[in-house]
């Protein structure tokens, strides 16, 4: 047990340690995040006092809304802590067993002040819960709900470090939103709202006002025993996943032979932008619209343009803090190569263009077989000036303001959040222009848009050379942030 | 006209002072050994040379261009294995050639023909679709060695190179150094590995606390009847084991 403590207190040491050397709140946004922290905190304390008054009628719905924003907020907790201060491939070199490995990780989990107030929100939830018609049970109910959904974050975050259960979890996240769309849309959606009971939120409130308490119980008890077991088992074998010894080749090495000198860095960074879990929105956003264009009866033009405008913004880390995913010694391979800065970011540029291709190119696709070749051109131009809108903003506060980014984890609020709202709202307008001339203004819209494509395009080009000039002078102080 | 020059070059990182008033002069065509212990500013001083590190005084010349007025002249005609070796994570072996050639303007297909040549040489060909960051350190160290020598550079500053190597791959790469030397290259290395160091190097020089205390060729060395250990530990101060009297 001393073992264990002594290793939590080194990582509970080197996150303050972090932390204090920020100096000041404006850093890593925790002025910010505190503001909006307390005025969350304080919506959420109304919101338990409506729910206090409605659940003791009977009425569970405010309960089950609050209940189901503790699950997400417990499923994004693990995954959106970057990895332990001390590596658990570093603490595999001592003399500890599995279990002690897992009773560290989940120790490690509560280091951060935003686990600690996951926990107090959590655990406020059973203020309305004891003025519920079964208190005992309600209260029960929450203490086991609670622990169920830390596990099932904790399983999520294991099981994203490996390969195979990444593409299984993207594809149940499909799955799970066409089926809410499905169950939205409000058609034949009987057989789905059957097995709603089947949801954690709602087993917690029946054991507090629904029908057969006891069944409900026995269930989260279950949910529980499977949950934990999934997270020890999602634990273990994210220990076990070793890389495999010789690496067949990879799909995407055909990038390699992409021309200049631009085209194989390039390359390099579009296999760094895929293993960053936020593109992956961008993708679900352009497989919904597909499904949308593909199975709507009459599908609306619009939809298109507002899809594109919304797919880049889960993009955005990787226009905005382009370097975030690479180490320190990628860093000394830029300062080595005979190559201006204008050239690296270009490359780096390149790599989100390729990826937001991807996404928006079977949009286009669709569009133009649903409604024409007018449509789908309008759509290809908005989205062109949208990238080279990220882009300019993006290149200046990827050297101004990197932030380090790690694999297969959401992208960390980095840089400074007046930036990065800014840099949204700004990269977005050539996209809300675009609606605007096309619903207001349709005679003229070939014209503006290019327009806009064009004005966007030299902003680019400025911003590029720009930001090409400060890489080559700041390589160090860049390389310095993202470690 | 010297390949490799500095005057003066210093490295502070705020009060530390890690280089200090460096001054060098090197041959083209010549092996030289910088020596030193640990954090004496070998690296420093390579990474200076090369154009990583911006010196806080000094100036520094390759081939009679200056690293700081002309870096990108500079690093065209360098070959680097530096300390951390400079690898990306997440690429192959063979992909890491491929993605630097086309920078060193060669063809794809001059690059994959190099490429070839240089991993069957330096036994990497079966690994080669091996993820650098599953290789090991010595296949990791010979395919940063791998992108050094791919563009065929005038001047080849390596650090550490003998480092976990195994012994068939070091006697490669040691007659490759002679060979290159042989054609007119200048190789710049740095080694802990002192008796490989006396066999190879034709001058060296050796730095503590970020000061040359000493200068020479390897001719004048054995002239004077020290091995360049005897010498090496002359200017370094060593502990004695002794001291751990609870060891064994």
């Amino acid at each position: 047990m001393d073992r264990i403590a002594g290793i939590v207190r080194c990582q509970w040491r080197a996150y303050w340690r972090r932390f204090s050397r920020a100096r000041d709140l404006t850093v890593g946004h925790q002025g910010i995040t505190l503001i909006i922290t307390v005025l969350i905190f304080f919506k959420y304390l109304r919101l338990l006092g409506s729910a206090n008054i409605r659940i003791a009628q009977g009425d569970a719905t405010l309960v089950q809304s609050l209940l189901a924003a503790i699950f997400l907020a417990w499923l994004f907790l693990p995954i959106s802590i970057p990895r332990a201060d001390v590596s658990f491939s570093g603490l595999r070199h001592l003399p500890l067993s599995v279990s002690d490995l897992f009773g560290i990780r989940i120790v490690s989990l509560f280091i951060r002040p935003y686990s600690w107030m996951t926990v107090a929100g959590s655990l406020a939830i059973c203020y309305p819960l004891a003025h519920a018609p079964r208190p005992w049970l309600a209260l029960s109910a929450a203490l086991l709900f609670i622990p169920m959904s830390c596990s099932t974050g904790l399983a999520m975050a294991h099981l994203l470090t490996i390969a195979v259960w990444r593409r299984i979890m993207f594809a149940i996240l499909v799955l799970l939103c066409a089926t809410a769309l499905y169950v939205l849309s409000g058609e034949d959606a009987g057989p789905f709202r059957q097995w709603s009971w089947v949801l954690p939120t709602n087993l917690v409130t029946r054991a507090a006002v629904g029908k057969n308490p006891t069944l409900a119980m026995g269930t989260l008890v279950m949910l529980n025993v499977l949950t934990f077991a999934a997270a020890w088992w999602s634990f273990r074998q994210s220990l076990v996943n070793e890389p495999r010894a010789g690496s067949t080749k990879r799909m995407d090495s055909i990038l390699f032979r992409l021309p200049g000198a631009a085209g194989g860095l390039a390359a390099k960074d579009v296999r760094y932008f895929r293993r960053l879990l936020d593109p992956c929105f961008g993708l679900l956003a352009s497989a919904l619209c597909c499904f949308y264009l593909a199975a709507s009866r009459a599908p609306s033009a619009s939809a298109v343009w507002i899809s594109i405008v919304i797919l880049f913004i889960p993009n955005a880390p990787l226009a905005f803090n382009s370097f975030g995913l690479d180490k320190r010694s990628g860093m000394d391979r830029y300062g080595l190569l005979p190559v201006s800065g204008a050239t690296i970011m270009r490359s780096k540029n390149l790599a989100f263009v390729i990826i937001t291709s991807v996404q928006v190119c079977p949009i286009i696709v669709l569009a133009v077989w649903r409604f024409g070749l007018s449509v789908g051109a309008f759509g290809l131009v908005e989205a062109a000036s949208l990238a080279a809108a990220y882009l300019a903003w993006g290149n200046w506060m990827s050297i101004t303001l990197p932030a380090k980014m790690q694999f297969f984890r959401f992208a960390p609020p980095g840089g400074s959040l007046p930036e990065l709202i800014g840099g949204l709202v700004f990269a977005s307008l050539p996209g809300v222009l675009t609606m605007y001339v096309l619903q207001m203004r349709a005679e003229q819209a070939i014209w503006v848009n290019l327009l806009i494509l064009l004005l966007c395009g030299i902003l680019y080009s400025l911003a590029t050379i720009r930001a090409g000039r400060r890489f080559e002078q700041q390589r160090e102080k860049v390389a310095h942030l993202i470690l | 006209m010297f390949e490799i020059e500095t005057h003066k070059l210093s490295k502070a990182f705020g009060d530390l002072v890690a280089v200090r008033d460096l001054e060098l002069r090197i041959p083209k065509g010549t092996l030289f050994g910088f020596l030193g212990p640990n954090g004496s500013g070998k690296s420093t001083t390579i990474k200076m040379l090369t154009g990583i590190l911006r010196p806080t005084s000094g100036e520094v010349f390759i081939g009679g261009r200056s690293v700081v007025n002309s870096p990108l002249e500079v690093k065209k005609r360098i070959g680097v294995l530096p300390e951390d070796l400079a690898l990306f994570e997440s690429l192959t072996i063979w992909e890491h050639l491929l993605m630097i050639g086309p920078v060193y303007e060669l063809s794809r297909k001059e690059t994959a023909r190099r490429a070839e040549q240089l991993l069957v040489y330096l036994d990497l060909w079966q690994a080669r679709h091996t993820c650098v960051d599953e290789a090991s350190s010595g296949m990791r160290k010979k395919c940063s060695l791998a992108l050094a020598l791919l563009h065929n550079p005038e001047v080849l500053f390596l650090d550490e190179p003998f480092e976990g190597i195994d012994p068939v791959s070091a006697r490669n790469i040691k007659d490759l150094l002679l060979v290159m030397v042989g054609k007119g290259i200048t190789v710049f290395l740095t080694s802990h590995i002192l008796e490989v160091v006396e066999r190879l190097v034709q001058s060296f020089a050796i730095i503590v606390g970020g000061e040359i205390v000493c200068s020479q060729t390897m001719e004048e060395t054995l002239r004077s009847g020290d091995s360049l250990e005897d010498l090496f530990f002359k200017h370094v101060v060593r502990e004695t084991a002794e001291e751990l009297e609870w060891i064994g």
